[in-house]
């Protein structure tokens, strides 16, 4: 239980569905061309009170980070190591749900720094002074809240593993020798039941950003890893801002309905086939002199592909996605309209489904899934 | 009658068909029993999830009983006798697919025999009641949710 923030927020909650509902029932009571001078009146009055309103129930939801923090030191002093903490930004706010879901895994996640702090430097030094850095920065861009974790222990061993990567097919000898360092470090990170056997045991420090990652993906956030100017291994989390209500692009994928948040969303297109080439036996298309992979939907969602049409001339329509770091395309049977969601979380049973960040449920009572363009290419 | 006996409580249990066995739950751990709406399957999850549905504008999972716990598919249940039975277990509200309503039962305590729970090769069957040649095994639905939000 957590006494941090005491209230309700199953109610709060539920609140904020029924606000996003109403934002969607008046922006399809504004697609109606039905009304007349006060008609509109009313409606733009109407407009006014939802968006203030959804506003204010946002802000009851926000409270700051130093909710997680404020543990932190004393994390540090029950180490009674000399361990230097310093922490930016406990004044950014983010939602409750997020607050409630990270303290705890955030609080484990840096106890284990400071057990790798400890370990390494008992190891290279006798003499009975440990010191040791770790330094927290959080702050805000566009759309998302980000968290820096820095320490100076040890970093994990590269080259166990790169071992472990050729030893167990993950990845060859010699697409591994082409990656940067910090490419083969986030190479932990991916999505893959082989991968997480095969690196869980390396490595304490993987162990640990293993299981953050987890936690950071139920509130829909992000993990990866940086190398810092000091050479330090930096662990990046990610955390979305908008909650509740987005706008989307919707698909239609072997006849079921799909979201893609705009945010994730370049633009769409239509190419014909001939524009699709091969490199490495991979699909990949031309955008904007980029050459980015081409992914089909079908492969993406572990959908049964159907036989096609493979004539040069014949079209195909796909997304452009921007998943921060890379652009990919993804290809879809049809593209429909833009339009306002109410993001749902397929709840504790699925809620760590590959590719799928939630579920919306559209005007006449079907569901959509929220397709996760994260770990696309 | 020993006063032993009184106090023995009188559970009730809801029960249904999986292909073509019979097996059953306890009763206050249903929450209401749907006639299926449209399921939405969702990708990349195990075989036992059915898919997701809306429940008065929630998603509600939904999980196949016979996937679980290893139940033959025949084809010949009646689509139309199917029925999901919602449940809120730890916090966690799903539905689970069943073949056939059956009924309620009210038995005590002592007409299910745990003893059997190993020759049922299920870790999820709690006690086994056998009454006038029928074998009703009941289900741990606690157990059961338990072990599927581990997975994740």
């Amino acid at each position: 239980m957590n006494k941090k923030n005491d209230l309700d927020l199953e109610n709060l909650d539920e609140i904020m569905d029924l606000v996003g509902e109403l934002l969607i029932s008046k922006s399809r009571l504004e697609t109606l061309e039905v009304f007349e001078d006060e008609g509109k009146d009313i409606l733009s009055q109407l407009d006014r009170i939802t968006v203030e309103l959804h506003e204010k129930v946002m802000q009851v939801r926000m409270i700051p980070l130093v909710n997680i923090f404020q543990d932190f030191q004393q994390i540090i002093e029950a180490n009674k190591k000399e361990i230097k903490l310093e922490i930016e930004g406990e004044d950014i706010e983010v939602d409750r749900a997020v607050i409630n879901k990270l303290a705890d895994p955030l609080s484990q996640f840096l106890n284990s720094l400071v057990s790798n702090i400890q370990n390494q430097k008992s190891h290279e030094n006798k003499s009975k002074k440990l010191t040791g850095e770790i330094s927290i920065e959080a702050y805000k861009t566009g759309n998302e809240v980000i968290m820096e974790f820095e320490d100076d222990g040890k970093l994990i061993d590269l080259e166990k593993l790169e071992e472990k990567i050729i030893k167990n097919n993950i990845l060859s000898q010699e697409k591994l020798k082409k990656m940067s360092e910090e490419a083969k470090y986030n190479l932990i990170l991916k999505d893959n039941t082989f991968a997480e056997k095969v690196f869980r045991d390396t490595d304490e420090k993987i162990a640990a950003i293993k299981s953050i990652k987890k936690h950071i993906k139920e509130v829909n956030g992000d993990v990866y890893l940086e190398l810092s100017e000091d050479e330090n291994l930096k662990t990046v989390i990610t955390i979305p801002l908008k909650f509740a209500i987005t706008e989307a692009l919707m698909v239609k994928i072997d006849g079921d309905l799909f979201a893609i948040p705009l945010e994730m969303v370049s633009e769409t297109k239509r190419i014909s086939n001939s524009q699709i080439k091969k490199v490495n036996n991979e699909d990949v298309i031309t955008y904007r002199e980029n050459t980015i992979p081409l992914v089909d939907s079908y492969d993406f969602l572990n959908f049964n592909k159907k036989p096609e049409s493979d004539s040069p001339s014949s079209e195909i329509e796909v997304v452009i996605v921007n998943t921060g770091q890379k652009n990919a395309a993804l290809r879809v049977d049809e593209l429909l309209n833009q339009q306002d969601i109410v993001v749902k979380s397929l709840g504790e049973l699925l809620s760590n489904t590959k590719n799928i960040a939630g579920a919306t449920i559209i005007g006449d009572g079907e569901i959509a899934l929220i397709i996760d363009v994260r770990d696309i290419a | 009658m020993s006063k032993a006996d009184n106090e023995l409580s009188n559970n009730q249990y809801i029960t249904f068909s999986l292909g073509e066995e019979i097996y059953g739950i306890e009763l206050k751990e249903a929450k209401e029993i749907l006639i299926p709406p449209e399921i939405t399957r969702v990708p990349n999850t195990s075989n036992y999830v059915t898919g997701v549905i809306n429940l008065r504008g929630g998603v509600i999972t939904i999980l196949d009983f016979k996937d679980i716990l290893g139940i033959e598919k025949n084809k010949n249940n009646n689509e139309t006798d199917k029925r999901i039975i919602i449940t809120t277990i730890e916090n966690i509200t799903s539905g689970f697919m069943v073949d056939e309503m059956q009924g309620i039962l009210t038995l005590s305590s002592e007409d299910i025999e745990s003893e059997k729970k190993n020759e049922m090769k299920s870790e999820f069957i709690t006690g086994i009641y056998s009454k006038d040649g029928k074998v009703i095994p009941i289900i741990d639905l606690k157990k059961l949710i338990l072990s599927r939000k581990a997975m994740i």
